[in-house]
């Protein structure tokens, strides 16, 4: 979200996918390592017997019956279960570092010598899909509207979607601009971007402390095949804006906008996102900075 | 008094007053009547024309099968596509009679007319199987499949592959049950399926492939079976088969594709995973712009083959599925609306309903494509429709859709579906209520707006009952949705619910039979005790003395991936925000303390995971608890959980590596903190909370900010991942720019 007009919702969502995960799940087997089925304890102790007496052959045969019983109830639910092949798939929810559901970011937003609080708030998470979406809370962007609220989708940089944006407005030239000022970037850069060359540096004026040694250091060549963000330690994204919290159907706010989108980079490590906002029509680069908001305790969803 | 001629042929029938020639002529009179005459029927069996003819081919003697086939062919006239009139059979019993005309030394003609009776009898789900699967009835039938065996050489082949078909089809309809499906398969019929299979005779193939595919429908032992057979030429069934998917007969392709789909879905044909992708699905998806039984048919088989593979979910949305579905449905609700006729294809939109919600189960870009295609408020009004089938189905659809976060918030509230969906709740259809509480999970949950309005309406309540009353499927979607509802909750709702559903409730669907309810109720567990330590009290106090842990330490036993990380994210829990009392509590159960330590070498990274957290949140440097802090670190490190760490510092997963790093910190802190210091805590979190300080009205004590300081430090450290990152030079400098 931006200052500025609101402009219509880009419709050109392009999403390819060749990224294949099947997730089957059968229902699962009853398993238990030390006993299947409970019975009652004192029984435990009278299998071990070799006694011949006829009470305790008795309660043996009774014990068996039990299990047989619990046993065929099992194998029938199970069979039931199984029969129904139309029941809902699992949808596990996913949990990688601060990325989960319910995880919360602060931090600030600025835009020339202006800065507003940001708060984003996790809702959905699903890295085999390369997706996350949430919440965006902005405050003191307009009068109307102390505090906006935007839902946004992020799609994760990896085996499902191409550092090249080729949508919302944005050419290679603009990713390139965005990317390169992410300093995690800089060792992927030659060879994401084909004929980069590191004259170009002078474009990195948002970066402060311009210790660039450390990055040059180890130069990776980047293979858009085998790139995947779950086996890197900082997660690049598109994070784009689709419409306003709680009501959807709000059309226009005048002196704010989410026409455009953001250009994201997550460090797993320090839990830290920080990005620059995109847009034909806005001011350039203007930063996004968050903290992940330190949480001990985790509850969990499942979509049904 | 004058009889009418109807009534005059029914009396010849009984045994005593005509020839039999007479008694034929009257058959053959009744026959030419009644054929595709529903009046008529009704009327020769207000007659009581069926326990006649009942009577006839009860007889003992075989010399008049002459009259006994024609008996049989006005019974066949009877059952064919008439559901009342085969009841009417059934009750007179003639099931038993038209068994024992299969007897293959007797009259051809009488046991091919006797297989299609049967057959047409067959077709009502409501005719009870058993008298098949009595005596020697289903060796009998199974026999009649044989057309090369010794009796058929000495009849016409053309009758014999007839009779054979018949036999094939009344077999397909016999399988519903897998007892009966067993039975079936002891028979020996699969050998001589897979014959009539390669006999080159189109119907006979297309009869084969129909009893071949109800054999291994929801039966992987059988699909297994089948698909390790050899035909000739050593050649497998499936391979075979896929060559009729491109038959030129659409009855052909279709039973084809269906065979294959249940053999595919049984997870035994690996081999041809890009043969269905790349022919079988693109069938079958031209399918559904023929008419008549195929296009019914295909949109099912298409749900079942695609229902559990993402990627085929989205072969078929590029295939444009979609659209074509819509069409179909949407195409049917104008034809209602000029019309009026309600039900004549519904089973179309029912199978139409349930390939969407097949297409949009796990793949947002596919529930996007339905979203757009604007077929929404067909699929709402389906909701209400009067057949069953069609209403679970659009409620499948429902729940497919509203496992998006977007559709919640914006569409499924557009649409309207909250009414229709609390009416649902209130039918008698088992599989309706069962697909209404699934879709309900995801409405009760805290993105979705309709969540407040619905638990206006007593939701919780009815959950409540459901779990009570429901069969397992429901109480396990009612108990889903309840733990979904008090995610991320404030106390206020977590309380009113637990007073609505009852700690006695949960501590007795903690211990259920399922595993699945368990499983739920250990999430719901998770998720009360989460956020606030007013919240675990509430917990601890409300399962009862010392119970909570006893639960999980019993828990923390099981092999089962998900219920173990819901045990030990409950101990996360406790151990992040419970009180110095709940801790110790954790620490005074060496059962659970060896548990979290062997699980810590579990195969999945996400228990890995979870067991740190354990590790790290019970040895959080805390100053106001230093002393609780040490004696647990002690004690951890006494059983060798320092070790376990250091052993997981290697560990291929990112994830557990970095909360490694954290929770051996811990260790380190200490070490340093007590070689130095009997006591001293004295230097420990300013130094965090300074410089997080904005966080601290969200965070958690006084240890806001270490976290992601401490983890940062830890990855600098060691090494491990070449890849620059952005540490603590960044994370300061942000702080500079925001505070």
């Amino acid at each position: 979200m931006s200052e500025g007009a609101l402009m219509d919702d880009d419709k050109d969502n392009n999403i390819s996918s060749d990224n294949d995960n099947d997730v089957t799940l059968p229902p699962r087997k009853r398993s238990k390592r030390h006993s299947q089925l409970q019975y009652p304890r004192q029984h435990l102790s009278t299998c071990a017997l070799h006694g011949k007496s006829h009470a305790l052959q008795k309660e043996l045969a009774q014990l068996n019956a039990y299990m047989k019983q619990k046993h065929l109830k099992f194998q029938q639910e199970q069979e039931k279960r199984k029969r129904d092949p139309f029941s809902p798939c699992r949808a596990l929810p996913t949990k990688t570092f601060h990325l989960y559901a319910g995880s919360r970011f602060q931090g600030k937003q600025r835009s020339g010598s202006h800065s507003y609080d940001v708060m984003v708030d996790i809702k959905h998470v699903d890295m085999n899909e390369s997706f996350l979406c949430g919440y965006l809370h902005i405050k003191g962007l307009t009068t109307e509207y102390p505090e906006l609220t935007t839902y946004f989708e992020a799609e994760m940089i990896g085996p499902k979607y191409s550092f090249m944006t080729r949508k919302w407005d944005a050419n290679e030239n603009i990713d390139k601009e965005h990317w390169k000022l992410f300093k995690p970037f800089k060792d992927l850069k030659n060879s994401v971007f084909c004929g980069s060359d590191d004259d170009d540096d002078e474009d990195d004026d948002e970066d402060e402390d311009d210790d660039d040694h450390d990055f040059c250091m180890h130069h990776r060549h980047y293979d858009p095949r085998t790139y995947d963000h779950r086996n890197e330690s900082v997660v690049f994204m598109r994070w784009k804006e689709h419409f306003l919290v709680p009501d959807h159907r709000v059309q226009g706010i005048s002196g704010a906008s989410f026409a455009g989108f953001y250009y994201i980079c997550y460090n797993k490590a320090t839990g830290s996102i920080s990005g620059y906002y995109y847009h034909q029509s806005s001011e350039r680069h203007q930063q996004l900075l968050l903290a992940h908001m330190p949480n001990r305790s985790f509850g969990s969803y499942e979509f049904r | 008094m004058t009889l009418t001629p109807h009534e005059v042929a029914v009396s010849h029938l009984g045994r005593d007053q005509c020839a039999p020639h007479e008694r034929i002529k009257s058959l053959r009179f009744i026959k030419n009547n009644i054929i595709g005459n529903k009046t008529k029927k009704d009327l020769y069996i207000q007659l009581g024309i069926v326990s006649r003819l009942q009577d006839i081919i009860s007889a003992k003697d075989d010399k008049d099968s002459q009259l006994k086939v024609q008996a049989v062919i006005v019974l066949g006239s009877f059952a064919f596509g008439n559901e009342s009139n085969v009841l009417s059979l059934i009750n007179s019993g003639v099931i038993e009679p038209l068994l024992n005309c299969l007897n293959p030394t007797g009259d051809p003609k009488l046991i091919e007319a006797a297989a299609r009776t049967l057959n047409a009898i067959y077709a009502s789900p409501k005719v009870s199987r058993q008298h098949l699967f009595v005596g020697n009835h289903l060796n009998v039938l199974v026999q009649l499949l044989d057309v090369y065996s010794n009796y058929s050489r000495l009849r016409q082949e053309t009758g014999m592959f007839h009779t054979a078909e018949l036999v094939a089809s009344v077999l397909a309809r016999c399988c519903e049950r897998p007892d009966h499906q067993m039975q079936i398969a002891a028979s020996d019929a699969i050998p001589l399926l897979m014959r009539l299979l390669a006999s080159g005779v189109a119907k006979s193939q297309e009869a084969a492939l129909g009893a071949l595919a109800a054999l291994v429908k929801d039966n992987s032992e059988l699909a297994r079976l089948i698909a390790q057979m050899r035909l000739e030429k050593n050649e497998r069934p499936a391979s075979f088969i896929l060559r009729l998917v491109r038959d030129k007969s659409p009855t052909m392709r279709l039973a084809a594709a269906t065979c294959l789909a249940y053999l595919n879905r049984a997870g035994v044909i690996p081999e041809h995973n890009s043969d269905i992708m790349l022919t079988v699905l693109p069938i079958l998806v031209k399918m559904l712009q023929l008419s008549g039984a195929v296009q019914e048919a295909a949109p099912k088989v298409l749900a079942y083959l695609i229902w559990e593979s993402e990627s085929m979910q989205k072969a078929v949305c590029d295939m444009e599925a979609i659209p074509k579905l819509v069409s179909i449905i949407s195409q049917m609700d104008e034809e209602d609306n000029v019309y009026g006729i309600v039900g004549q294809k519904d089973k179309l939109k029912e199978n139409s309903l349930l390939a969407l919600a097949a297409i949009s189960q796990l793949k947002e870009d596919c529930r996007k494509q339905v979203i757009e295609a604007k077929v929404l408020p067909h699929i709402v009004a389906a909701m209400s429709h009067p057949t069953v089938g069609v209403r679970a189905a659009a409620c499948q659809c429902t729940r497919s859709l509203s496992r998006s976060v977007k559709n919640l918030r914006t569409s499924l509230v557009d649409a309207g579906i909250e009414a229709p969906l609390f009416q649902l709740l209130g039918d008698d259809d088992p599989g309706v209520l069962s697909s209404a509480t699934a879709t309900l999970c995801n409405i009760v949950l805290d993105v979705s707006p309709m969540k407040k309005s619905i638990m206006e309406r007593g939701i919780v309540g009815k959950f409540v009952q459901m779990i009570g009353f429901g069969d397992n499927i429901v109480r396990l979607n009612a108990l889903w949705a309840i733990k979904n509802l008090v995610f991320g909750v404030e106390s206020e709702i977590k309380e009113t619910v637990m007073r609505q559903l009852g700690y006695r409730t949960l501590a007795v669907l903690l211990n259920d039979g399922e595993l699945a309810i368990q499983e739920q109720a250990l999430n719901l567990v998770r998720n009360l005790a989460c956020s606030r330590e007013q919240d675990i009290e509430q917990v601890f106090k409300g399962l009862g003395n010392g119970q909570l842990l006893g639960i999980i330490e019993d828990k923390l036993t099981w092999d089962d991936a998900r219920l173990l990380e819901h045990a030990l994210y409950v101990l996360v829990n406790i151990a992040a925000i419970g009180t110095e009392h709940h801790k110790q509590s954790i620490m005074k159960r060496p059962g659970i303390l060896r548990s979290v330590l062997g699980l810590m070498s579990h195969e999945a990274p996400a228990i890995r995971v979870a067991t740190t957290w354990v590790v790290i949140n019970l040895t959080w440097p805390d100053e106001k608890t230093a002393i609780g802090v040490h004696s647990r670190v002690v004690q951890l490190r006494n059983m060798g959980v320092e070790e376990r760490l250091q052993s997981l510092t290697a560990d291929h997963d990112l994830d557990v590596r970095d909360r490694v790093k954290t929770a051996l910190h811990h260790f380190h802190l200490d070490r340093q903190q007590h070689e130095h210091n009997g006591n001293g805590m004295s230097d420990q979190s300013g130094a965090g909370n300074g410089r997080h300080g904005q966080n601290s009205r969200y965070g958690t004590h006084g240890s806001t900010g270490q976290d992601a300081h401490m983890a940062g430090e830890g990855y600098g450290n060691t090494g491990i991942d070449t890849t620059p990152v952005l540490t603590g030079s960044e994370a300061t400098g942000h702080d500079h720019r925001t505070m």
